[in-house]
């Protein structure tokens, strides 16, 4: 057949423009895809002149179900001795037994690890927050996932934070008890929100009518601003709450009842009582008959369990029992703990 | 001669019974796309004003959106464990994997203004007119191309599209009788969960898609069947061949439709929510934008809003065809210009009737004495509910004024369509706890 095309001027014109359209279109996709941060930074680090040659997506599928693929642009981070492109400092003493290459990276610093773009991979997952537990201060919030806080070396912070919480009065609104809310209880179950970063939590305690026009939560300015350290610690105990716990913790201290308040030469009850809770220590006359008056259930003396509605249980887990509200709490990077 | 030998003969033979093949296929071999083309076509088709491309458009973007949704369909994994990430591994892990999500989804919004707009310029030129099947036919492919849209959105399995998915099924409980069967039915329960993913999936990857297939073979060759666009019975007109005129046309318009799209997925970013957490309703909880006219109609009377507003729309668009039977103006824009004063005069009318009746309602306090009123008062005098009686005024009073039924009918549509909008941008514009705040 005779392919005689319209001489039209105009819709030459126009089947030129679309086409070049649709060529410019192709065109910078294409040079975005070449462009991708990853590969970029991965061709810069081959110029240093590793030895590791390697290139394209390095992922760690996790034994929570993540997938973690901070290595294809955090390089060096899993060779102890490679030089890096993106700075990073060396992991701290007690992260062995926490290899990344094994957990991958997510689970304690947060993020979105199946991100290969910074803006997505560096934020709560579809937010546009980029400090989710990636500043040192607040990474010991991850320990209390699988530990007790203050049970294992570094999480320190956390625990002088649930010290904080109990002193400063949070529980008396913001329930921690297995069943959530009852009661005296005007706040949100703080184990239950999303995961929340410093600077929301900031907010929240500072200026609680700014996101909430109705809230009746006092400021907690005065008494936090001054002292920085206090701050942090409570932040991250906070932090540490909205967490999804991912097992059991392994520590002793929190198989056995009685080791709640007992401390000792390896949670063995005997010899010199310690006890760690805030309010006995302050009330020597009823460190006895609290526990050891046969006619009154143990505990059920304690004020800070009738009011502060078992706030104990924040980090002594047995009684945490997943969809009691703290288990689909947003979850540090992959949604795949929904029980 | 042995077997041999006949097998080396036919071995010999093979560059001939190959061309001889290809010649018995004789008229097969003729060009499909000329197939489907009638030869010889008005001018008038090809001019851009008459129809604006916009069923070509639309099929466009349903060509875009299938291969498109093909291509995700690799990836994608559609139970709710695996859903969020299957689409971060799309984003960020296959390669152009982020365009092409942005090309579906842009592609899938657009396709439903596209479809808005076209059964707009069917009405407003009276297309029907001699063609009521395919009119119908079109309904009917409205009907699927938002079922495709819902379904669609909820496969991301973020916040935004959890939330809205339960909302819009919500909304089928005004239904009488069967609304809550239907919402049953659609979600595999109550609530939006794995079930509710698998089954919008299957109808979003299968069923659907399927159906569009089908009726839009239908509404094609039901074209071909009436004789080409509706256009005024003039006997005597030039005809030009099909082939290159409307042909390359509709190249053009084909590649400049994807070349938008392409364009929309490199300039903007379709990004993903927080993952869905049944737990915690996103507030506000919205509707795809598609639905939420609809939802802020609802949100003052669930009655009038959810049943009595749809209802009259629908009628009124599948009464059309049966109630306006005139042969004059057939294919032109808006007939006489005295046609186009009054439709004009009806649909400022009815924007004055939509701003007056959501100003009276969008005050919280008004809004909250409102919700005090008894049962039947706040179902007659709503939004919806004045939406409705604007349409009734216009369609008696332009009735009355020009003695047909046709601008009558074209009076009530706009009024319905004007409201539609309105109430679209209102609810648009609504944050959380359903507050209305100017979007600037």
């Amino acid at each position: 057949m005779a392919l005689k095309v319209d001489t039209n001027r105009r819709l030459q014109l126009g089947l030129l423009l679309s086409v070049l359209l649709v060529a410019v279109v192709m065109a910078v996709v294409v040079v975005q895809e070449l462009r991708a941060p990853w590969r970029r930074l991965q061709a810069q680090y081959l110029a240093l002149g590793v030895d590791e040659a390697f290139t394209g997506i390095r992922e760690i599928n996790t034994p929570h179900g993540r997938v973690d693929r901070c290595a294809t642009c955090h390089l060096g981070s899993l060779a102890a001795t490679a030089p890096v492109t993106v700075k990073l400092e060396p992991h701290p003493p007690f992260a062995r037994g926490h290899e990344p290459e094994r957990l991958g990276c997510t689970v304690c610093h947060g993020g979105t690890g199946r991100a290969l773009n910074p803006d997505v991979a560096h934020a709560l997952p579809g937010t546009g927050d980029r400090d989710p537990l990636l500043e040192p201060p607040y990474i010991e919030a991850s320990c209390s996932q699988c530990h007790v806080p203050g049970a294992v070396a570094g999480s320190e912070r956390v625990a002088r934070g649930a010290e904080l919480y109990l002193s400063l009065g949070c529980a008396m609104c913001h329930p921690l008890a297995p069943g959530g809310r009852g009661g005296w209880d005007f706040g949100p179950d703080l184990r239950s929100l999303a995961r929340q970063s410093p600077t929301q939590l900031r907010t929240s305690l500072f200026e609680p009518t700014a996101d909430y026009p109705r809230s009746t939560m006092p400021s907690y300015e005065t008494s936090l601003d001054r002292d920085q350290t206090a701050l942090t610690d409570l932040l991250a105990f906070v932090q540490a709450l909205s967490l999804t716990p991912l097992e059991q913790p392994a520590d002793a201290r929190v198989t056995a009842p009685c080791v709640d308040c007992h401390s000792g030469s390896r949670g063995l009850a005997g010899g010199r009582l310690e006890h760690r809770c805030t309010y006995i220590k302050v009330r020597p006359q009823l460190v006895c008959a609290g526990c050891h008056d046969p006619e009154v259930p143990a505990g059920r003396f304690c004020p800070l369990i009738i009011e502060h509605r078992e706030a104990c249980r924040a980090c002594h887990w047995q009684s945490r029992t997943p969809g009691a509200g703290a288990a689909l709490a947003g979850s540090s990077g992959e949604p795949g703990e929904q029980p | 001669m042995g077997f041999g030998a006949a097998l080396l003969d036919n071995l010999r033979a093979l560059p001939a019974s190959i061309e001889a093949s290809w010649q018995s296929a004789g008229e097969q071999r003729r060009n499909f796309v000329l197939h489907l083309h009638p030869v010889r076509i008005t001018a008038r088709a090809l001019r851009l004003g008459t129809t604006f491309g916009l069923g070509i458009i639309t099929l466009a973007l349903a060509l875009l959106l299938a291969a498109t949704g093909v291509l995700l369909m690799l990836y994608y994994s559609p139970a709710p464990e695996s859903a969020y990430g299957s689409m971060l591994d799309i984003e960020h892990l296959v390669v152009f994997g982020g365009f092409v999500r942005r090309l579906h989804r842009f592609a899938g919004h657009a396709m439903v203004v596209a479809v808005g707009l076209h059964l707009l310029r069917v009405c407003a030129t009276s297309a029907f007119r001699g063609r009521e099947l395919n009119w119908w036919i079109g309904l009917v492919l409205l009907g699927l191309v938002l079922g495709l849209a819902f379904t669609g959105y909820l496969l991301v399995w973020d916040q935004t599209a959890y939330w809205a998915v339960q909302v819009a099924a919500n909304l089928l409980d005004n239904l009488p009788l069967i609304g809550a069967y239907i919402k049953v039915g659609l979600l595999g329960g109550e609530r939006v969960g794995a079930a509710s993913l698998l089954r919008f999936y299957t109808l979003h990857a299968a069923l659907l898609p399927g159906g569009l297939l089908g009726f839009v073979i239908w509404h094609l060759w039901r074209i071909r069947r009436d004789n080409g666009l509706a256009r005024p019975p003039v006997p005597e007109e030039a005809m030009v061949p099909a082939w290159p005129n409307l042909v390359l046309r509709e190249v053009i318009i084909m590649l400049a439709v994807v070349g938008i799209v392409g364009l929309a997925a490199v300039l903007l970013d379709a990004g993903l929510g927080p993952p869905a957490d049944p737990l915690h309703p996103a507030n506000p909880e919205k509707a795809p934008w598609y639905f939420i006219g609809l939802q802020e109609l609802v949100s003052y009377s669930a009655l009038t809003g959810g049943v009595l507003f749809p209802a009259g729309l629908f009628l009124c668009l599948v009464l059309m065809p049966l109630l306006d039977r005139e042969e004059e103006q057939v294919g032109v824009w808006i007939g006489p210009r005295t046609d186009r004063l009054l439709l004009g005069a009806t649909a400022l009318f009815g924007l004055l009737t939509f701003v007056a009746a959501e100003a009276a309602f969008l005050a919280p306090d008004n809004r909250a004495a409102h919700a005090r009123w008894p049962a039947l008062a706040q179902d007659l005098i709503n939004p919806a509910g004045l939406g409705l009686l604007a349409a009734l005024i216009g369609f008696v009073v332009i009735g009355r004024l020009s003695g047909r039924t046709r601008p009558a009918l074209r009076a009530a549509l706009v009024v319905l369509v004007v409201f539609l909008i309105g109430a679209t941008f209102i609810g648009a514009c609504r944050g959380p706890d359903w507050m209305f705040s100017w979007p600037w």
